[in-house]
C-alpha cells in the first residue's frame, strides 16, 4: 500500500517536471535547474517558466487532485461509485455564475471568477435544503434535489446562450463550459491553493468518520457518529474544492469520477487507505489531459475534451474487463 | 444496569407500531424479544437504541433519558447490530476494528490497541481463517458472526441485536447463541436485547422475554415455570396448534 502510495506520488512528480518543459517555448531540465537556482541566461525563459508554465503546471497538478479527492468523498457519501462531484449541481451551479458574469456584470476575470465560486455554492446550497424535505431517505432525497437543481440551471443556461450575442458572447461561453489552464496565473493558483487547502487536509483528517458513515446511518450513529451533522459537513468540504478550480478553469469533467475508480481498482477499495492516492492519481490525470490540450494542435484545445475523452475510454475498458471477467464480480 | 421504557408510542407516518408501551429490564442476560412479522420488534429496538425518535415517552438507562445523553457517549453505553447493514469492501478485520469508532478521538485512525481488541472478539467468533477476507467475499452468515464480533468491539454494557440469527443454519444458530451467553458474563453482566423467531432459542438461552403483541410489550421473567408461561401467552399470538414438549420445547401439532 506504502509502496503503491509512493508510486502515484512519484508519478505524479514526474508529470509535473514532464509537464514543465514541453510546450510551444520547450524547456530541457538543465534549463529549469538553472532557472530554479537563478542562473538562467535568458530572461524570456525564466519569465516564461515563472509567470506561466510552472503557475499552469502546479494549477492542474493541485486541482486534478483536488478534483479527485472530491470525487472519492462524494462516492463514499452517496454509497455509490458513479456518482461524481456535480451530483448536488456544483459544476451547473458554477457555470450558470460564470455565464451570468459574462453577461451581465462588468468584464472583469475576477468577477467571473467570484460570480462562478459563489453561485456554485448557493445551488449546493439550495439542494441541500431541498433534500432536507425527504426525511425517510436522505441520500435520496440528495440525489433527487441534485437532479432538480442541475435541470433548473441547464435551463438557466440554456436561456443565456439564447440571449447572449452570438458573435462575441457565445463563442466565450461554449469555450469556458469546456475548461481550460491556458489563463493560469500565480495568483489564481494562489487564491485555488488558500480557498482549498483547509478543506482537503480536513476531509483527509477526518477520512476515518467517512469510513464509519459508509456503513450507513444507523450504524455510523451507534458508533457515534451523527449521520446528518457528519454528511452536510463532508459535503461543504468537498463542494469548496470543486467549486474553486472550476470557477477558475471552466468546467472539468470526469477527473474525480476517473481517478478514485482507478485508485480503487489498483490499489485500495479503503477510502482511509487510499485518499492521498487519489490525490496523485488525480493529479496526474488532468496533467495528462493538459499536455494534450495544450501541445497537440497549434492550438489550445479545451480540457474537457480530454478528460471526457479519457473517460469514457477508461469506463469502455472497466465494461470490457468485467466481461471477461472469470469470476464474474459485480462490483465496479 | 437497568433500562426503563415510559409510556413509548413509535412508528412511521401515522402508522403506530407500538402504542404505550412501559416496562423495566432491571436484571443483566439475554433479553429475548419475539413476536410476529410485523409486531414492531425492530421500531422497538431501534427506539431502544435512539435511531428512531419517539413520538412519545422516553426510554432511560440507568435513570438517564437517553436524550440527554450525547450520541458519542451513547456509543460507549448500548451497541446495535441491525437486521440490514451494509458493509463497503473492506477487510473483516477492518470491519471489526470500527467497533472502536467511540473511543477514537475525531481525528485518530483505530490504533494497534483497538485492531488487538478487534482481533480477540473475530478469535471468540470462530472467524479467524477470514480476517484478511474481504466482507463482500463472505457468507452472509459470517458477515452476521463479524458484525457481532464488532458488536462486542465496542465493549458497551448494553447491546441491542436485532434479529441476528436470520442468516444462519440451525447449527450455527446454536453456536450464535452459546457465543453471545459466553460474551455476555465476561467482565461483567451485559444486558443483551435480542430479537429472534424461534421461541426455543429464547428459552434455551434466554434470561427473561420481552413479547410483542397488539402494540404493547409482555414481560416473562425466568422462572421455573418459564416455558409454560411462556406457551400461555403465545397460544393467543400464534393459535392453538402450539405444544410444549415434555423436554420443555415448543412445537406445532397438526
Amino acid at each position: 500500500m506504502k509502496k503503491r502510495l509512493l508510486i502515484t506520488a512519484l508519478l505524479w512528480v514526474a508529470l509535473i517536471l514532464i509537464s514543465a518543459c514541453v510546450g510551444r517555448y520547450p524547456l530541457s531540465l538543465e534549463d529549469i535547474f538553472l532557472i530554479i537556482t537563478g542562473r538562467h541566461q535568458s530572461a524570456t525563459a525564466v519569465s516564461l517558466f515563472w509567470e506561466i508554465r510552472l503557475p499552469r503546471v502546479l494549477l492542474v497538478a493541485y486541482g486534478g487532485g483536488a478534483l479527485a479527492v472530491s470525487g472519492a468523498v462524494f462516492q463514499t457519501l452517496f454509497s455509490n461509485p458513479l456518482v461524481s462531484p456535480d451530483v448536488l449541481g456544483v459544476t451547473s451551479g458554477c457555470s450558470v455564475g460564470a455565464v451570468f458574469a459574462m453577461l451581465f456584470l462588468p468584464s472583469a476575470v475576477w468577477i467571473i471568477q467570484s460570480s462562478a465560486f459563489i453561485f456554485g455554492l448557493l445551488v449546493v446550497a439550495f439542494a441541500l435544503f431541498l433534500s432536507s424535505f425527504v426525511k425517510s431517505n436522505r441520500i435520496l432525497g440528495m440525489v433527487l434535489a441534485g437532479i432538480i437543481v442541475s435541470s433548473a440551471t441547464s435551463a438557466v443556461l440554456m436561456i443565456f446562450k439564447m440571449v447572449s450575442d452570438p458573435l462575441n458572447q457565445l463563442p466565450k461561453i461554449e469555450y469556458w463550459l469546456m475548461g481550460g489552464f491556458q489563463n493560469a496565473t500565480n495568483s489564481k493558483l494562489i487564491l485555488v491553493v488558500s480557498i482549498t487547502i483547509i478543506p482537503l487536509i480536513l476531509m483527509y483528517l477526518l477520512r476515518y468518520r467517512l469510513k464509519v458513515l459508509s456503513l450507513g446511518d444507523e450504524q455510523a450513529q451507534s458508533l457515534g457518529i451523527s449521520p446528518l451533522k457528519t454528511r452536510i459537513f463532508f459535503i461543504v468540504l468537498a463542494t469548496l474544492p470543486v467549486s474553486a478550480v472550476v470557477s477558475v478553469a471552466g468546467v472539468v469533467s470526469w477527473i474525480g469520477l476517473i481517478a478514485p475508480h482507478i485508485v480503487r481498482l489498483c490499489i485500495s477499495r479503503d477510502i482511509s487507505k487510499n485518499m492521498g492516492a487519489v490525490f496523485f492519481t488525480g493529479g496526474v490525470l488532468l496533467i495528462a489531459a493538459d499536455l494534450f490540450a495544450r501541445n497537440i494542435s497549434g492550438l489550445e484545445l479545451p480540457i474537457s475534451i480530454f478528460t471526457s475523452l479519457f473517460g469514457s475510454i477508461f469506463l469502455t475498458f472497466l465494461l470490457i474487463r468485467k466481461f471477461f471477467d472469470k469470476k464474474g464480480g459485480n462490483r465496479l | 444496569m437497568k433500562i426503563q421504557v415510559k409510556d413509548l408510542t413509535a412508528g412511521f407516518h401515522k402508522n403506530t407500531i407500538l402504542e404505550n408501551v412501559s416496562f423495566e429490564i432491571s436484571k443483566g442476560g439475554i433479553w429475548f424479544l419475539l413476536g410476529p412479522n410485523g409486531s414492531g420488534k425492530s421500531t422497538l429496538i431501534k427506539t431502544l437504541g435512539g435511531y428512531i425518535t419517539p413520538e412519545k415517552g422516553e426510554t432511560l438507562y440507568d435513570n438517564v433519558p437517553l436524550e440527554n445523553i450525547p450520541i458519542k457517549k451513547r456509543a460507549k453505553i448500548i451497541a446495535y447490530m441491525p437486521q440490514k447493514f451494509y458493509s463497503q469492501s473492506m477487510t473483516v478485520e477492518d470491519f471489526v476494528t470500527m467497533g472502536a469508532t467511540p473511543y477514537l478521538s475525531p481525528f485518530q485512525q483505530p490504533q494497534k490497541s483497538h485492531r488487538e481488541k478487534a482481533k480477540k472478539y473475530i478469535e471468540e467468533m470462530g472467524i479467524s481463517h477470514l480476517s484478511q477476507r474481504s466482507t463482500e467475499e463472505i457468507s452472509g452468515g459470517e458477515l452476521q458472526l463479524a458484525c457481532l464480533a464488532k458488536t462486542f468491539t465496542q465493549e458497551t454494557d448494553y447491546i441491542l441485536l436485532d434479529e441476528p440469527t436470520s442468516g444462519l443454519d440451525v447449527k450455527r444458530q446454536q453456536d450464535f447463541m452459546k457465543k453471545v451467553k459466553a460474551l455476555s458474563k465476561e467482565k461483567q453482566n451485559k444486558l443483551i436485547v435480542l430479537s429472534v423467531h424461534d421461541p426455543n432459542l429464547a428459552l434455551q438461552y434466554g434470561d427473561g422475554i420481552l413479547l410483542i403483541k397488539d402494540k404493547k410489550v409482555d414481560i416473562i421473567p425466568k422462572t421455573d415455570e418459564f416455558a409454560e408461561s411462556l406457551l400461555k401467552k403465545l397460544i393467543p399470538v400464534y393459535g392453538n396448534d402450539l405444544n410444549l414438549s415434555e423436554e420443555g420445547f415448543l412445537y406445532w401439532k397438526n
